[in-house]
């Protein structure tokens, strides 16, 4: 658990200019070092690092490159053949190389880069200070880079170097930094997450990018901060990407948290919705819970028509047939209708016949035709002779006539989709028929395109 | 005390109208017919497709193809159809499926690199069975894929020409002896052949006009005709000309779209003159087919309905 008393105590601006300095600090050891083929220095602790960067640069930063930069192609091979990647990176000798390719102007970012990636992966002091020091006079997209490469670096100044990159002017290197720490995933990074999310002074979209790294995290702690930042955040951007990221993970851990938000009087109907639907993008089967939503009649029936459709996007099947059945025998309202049909479809199993009873007596067309969708997918996964009698002879030229005259687009296009999922010899005939009598032009090209089987 | 202060408010709301009937147009009906530019919002007409040169988890390429669909957009963003879609893979497995589309369509705030202002966003699950087409281990085949893209727009309203994302899921070619295949954040696109897009929002409809209040029947154009919004709703326009109009999808089709009209005006818009050139500053906000719209650029026409 991350206390937010403890996420206060140390500020990003302060982070990063401490990384800034001690980098430009280090950098000018290191560099020295190397001109007088000293020893490395231990490992640098909170303490020394104080130290380090109350102390003067030794030396002015700049690339340390040897070779002059208006003639780089006097180099005798390319630079990107001498990079070895980060796995190749098993002696200590080539961490100056490297760290000469990161701070050579001349070189393609992309050379630069590679670089930058070999070192953080390579992890040791030596490492890890050149890409500090590469940090204050680098381009955005090669900072940006450095923070990537920090994201798989066993180094444990990683999570420090990145809290700081945090609060970056550069949105693109603050973004790099937040998905890097998420990548890392250790408490300190989630410490260092949850204080950006909840900071105001934040960019808001490093926030936002902030909340769906949190929620990629598998950490324990994680749910609960998210909890926290649906209540405790007022930017509702913020809050959506909260319950995305909520809406990442399994229902059965994040399950309480939407209840909570759920039943909140002070969330408004839109952000409930929002948050219904990141139910729908959940890992397991919220199916139950979602109907138990769809059913709860103090729950707007805006909110109540997003849990029946959150349920028909969910990816494995639920198992709510019998109760989506249940309520649409006293729904009233027609969007909620028209969404339980459409979950009824990602349901293992309800039954048909009464289903097609309660379509046959819609009178809201646009539910109708959802009603007749859901019947038209069952045609084609469980057909009977009831079924496609009762298609042939009422449906399929309902849903043609749909097609035709309705004055709705969106329930023309929606009549065109249930004759194509049919699959019926009456319903191609249907989809024939629209093509020669309808003056819709999305009709004509949907109804043509149904008509083309897979490899014709 | 408590009467007098309700005699008072009594005579202010009797005296407010009043002069509201007093100092503009007082009654009428109106046809309006309001174009906001530079907030574009998007159809999304066919699935995204993965490209054979794409290499997916497990080491194994994948190419999607689009062979046939027919997807339905209502005006919340919601998306739903069916499609034929065929599989192959670079172990020369051919299976075709026909998947249940479902979706949505919304809007981010941008969180990617280079990118600014809001984005339109598209989530879109495949989900369905087929049969693979090797002839003599042929089986069952399954796909279900959750496609998440992203459409973004500068600030001066340049829109999309497609739609990026990834896919995620998993594919059983129905091949027996081939396990299920993980998919994860393989490189999806939907194609501008298949993307409507429009950075114009036609609303048109009926004012009626009983100052100051303000009433308001009509709907919402969208790009290619796919979804047209019935949107109802009421407002005012104060002693200072500002018109305040607050607009809502109605009919399950409509319903979620929404619209918030500001507009402020040196003279009163619905004098008998119609001086629509009067109207300073306007904007609009809100959210059609699931995407947040905002804008200031607009061109206005009010014509007495006769």
């Amino acid at each position: 658990m991350i206390d937010k008393s403890q996420r206060k105590e140390v500020r990003p601006a302060f982070l990063a200019s401490l990384v800034v300095l001690a980098g430009v600090a280090v950098a000018g050891i290191l560099f020295l070092g190397l001109r007088h083929s000293q020893p490395p220095a231990p490992a640098v602790t909170d303490d020394q690092t104080a130290a380090t960067t109350s102390a003067p640069s030794p030396e002015p930063t700049q690339p340390v490159s040897s070779e002059p930069a208006s003639a780089p192609t006097a180099k005798p091979a390319p630079a990107q053949t001498q990079i070895p990647n980060a796995a190749a990176v098993e002696s200590p000798t080539s961490v100056p190389k490297l760290a000469k390719t990161l701070n050579d102007e001349t070189q393609p970012l992309k050379a630069r880069a590679a670089a930058a990636k070999a070192l953080a992966a390579e992890g040791s002091y030596e490492a890890i200070t050149a890409l500090a020091g590469a940090l204050p006079n680098s381009p955005d997209a090669l900072r940006a880079a450095i923070a990537q490469a920090l994201g798989t670096s066993p180094s444990a100044q990683s999570v420090p170097m990145l809290a700081g990159m945090l609060s970056d002017a550069s949105e693109a290197v603050a973004l790099a930094a937040v998905r890097a720490l998420a990548d890392q995933g250790t408490p300190q990074a989630i410490a260092s997450l949850s204080q950006s999310l909840f900071d105001l002074s934040t960019a808001l979209n490093v926030r936002c990018e902030t909340a769906l790294a949190l929620g990629s995290i598998d950490q324990p702690g994680i749910v609960d901060v998210l909890a926290r930042a649906t209540t405790g955040i007022t930017d509702e951007d913020v809050v959506t990407q909260v319950l995305n990221a909520l809406g990442s993970r399994d229902i059965s851990e994040t399950k309480g948290a939407f209840q909570n938000y759920l039943s909140s009087a002070t969330v408004s109907p839109e952000m409930k919705v929002t948050a219904v639907e990141a139910i729908g993008q959940t890992q397991g089967d919220a199916s139950a819970f979602l109907a138990s939503i769809a059913q709860d009649q103090t729950q707007p029936a805006d909110v109540r028509a997003a849990a029946a459709w959150a349920m028909s996007t969910t990816q494995t099947e639920g198992t709510q047939g019998p109760q989506l059945t249940t309520m649409l025998q006293t729904e009233t309202d027609p969007d909620v209708r028209r969404r339980i049909y459409q979950a009824l479809a990602n349901q293992e199993d309800f039954d048909v016949s009464t289903i097609q009873a309660m379509v046959q007596k819609e009178t809201d067309k646009t539910v109708q035709v959802a009603g007749l969708d859901l019947l038209a997918g069952q045609l084609r996964q469980n057909p009977s002779s009831s079924l496609q009698s009762f298609f042939d002879q009422t449906a399929a030229p309902e849903l043609k006539n749909l097609a035709l005259n309705d004055t709705t687009a969106s329930d023309r296009m929606a009549a065109v989709v249930a004759l194509v999922r049919a699959g019926t010899p009456d319903a191609m005939a249907a989809l024939q028929q629209l093509i020669q009598q309808s003056t819709d032009p999305r009709v004509i090209q949907s109804a043509r395109s149904g008509l083309t089987k897979p490899g014709h | 005390m408590k009467s007098c202060c309700c005699l008072f408010g009594v005579a202010w709301l009797v005296c407010g109208r009043a002069w509201a009937l007093e100092s503009s147009t007082n009654f009428g009906i109106f046809d309006l017919d309001l174009i906001l530019s530079n907030a574009p919002i998007y159809e999304v007409l066919g699935l995204p497709t993965a490209n054979s040169d794409d290499t997916f988890a497990d080491g194994f390429a994948i190419e999607i193809q689009d062979s046939a669909s027919a997807i339905a957009l209502d005006g919340s963003g919601k998306i739903s159809g069916v499609a034929f879609v065929s599989v192959t893979t670079d172990t020369i497995v051919d299976s075709r499926l026909i998947v249940n589309v479902t979706g949505s369509m919304g809007s981010i705030s941008v969180a990617t690199f280079g990118l600014q202002g809001v984005a339109s966003t598209v989530q879109m699950t495949l989900a369905g069975k087929g049969y693979a087409t090797d002839g003599i281990n042929y089986g069952p085949a399954r796909l279900i894929l959750r496609f998440t893209g992203l459409m973004t727009t500068g600030t001066d309203g340049t829109v999309a020409q497609e739609v990026d994302g990834t896919f995620n899921g998993a594919y059983q070619p129905g091949i027996k002896g081939v396990k299920v295949s993980t998919i994860r954040n393989a490189p999806a696109t939907i194609s501008s052949t298949d993307l409507g897009s429009m950075s114009e929002i036609d609303v048109n409809g009926t004012v009626s006009l009983f100052a100051p209040d303000l009433n308001f029947t009509g709907q919402i154009l969208t790009p290619l005709g796919l979804v047209n919004l019935p949107l109802q709703g009421a407002g005012t326009i104060n002693a200072s000309n500002t018109v305040q109009l607050s607009l809502n999808g109605v009919t399950s089709i409509a319903r979620g779209s929404t619209l918030a009209i500001k507009s402020t005006a040196t003279d009163n818009p619905f004098t008998s003159d119609l001086s629509v050139n009067a109207i300073t500053s306007l904007t609009a906000s809100g959210k059609i087919l699931g995407q947040k719209v905002k804008t200031d650029s607009f061109a206005i026409g009010i014509t007495p309905d006769d």
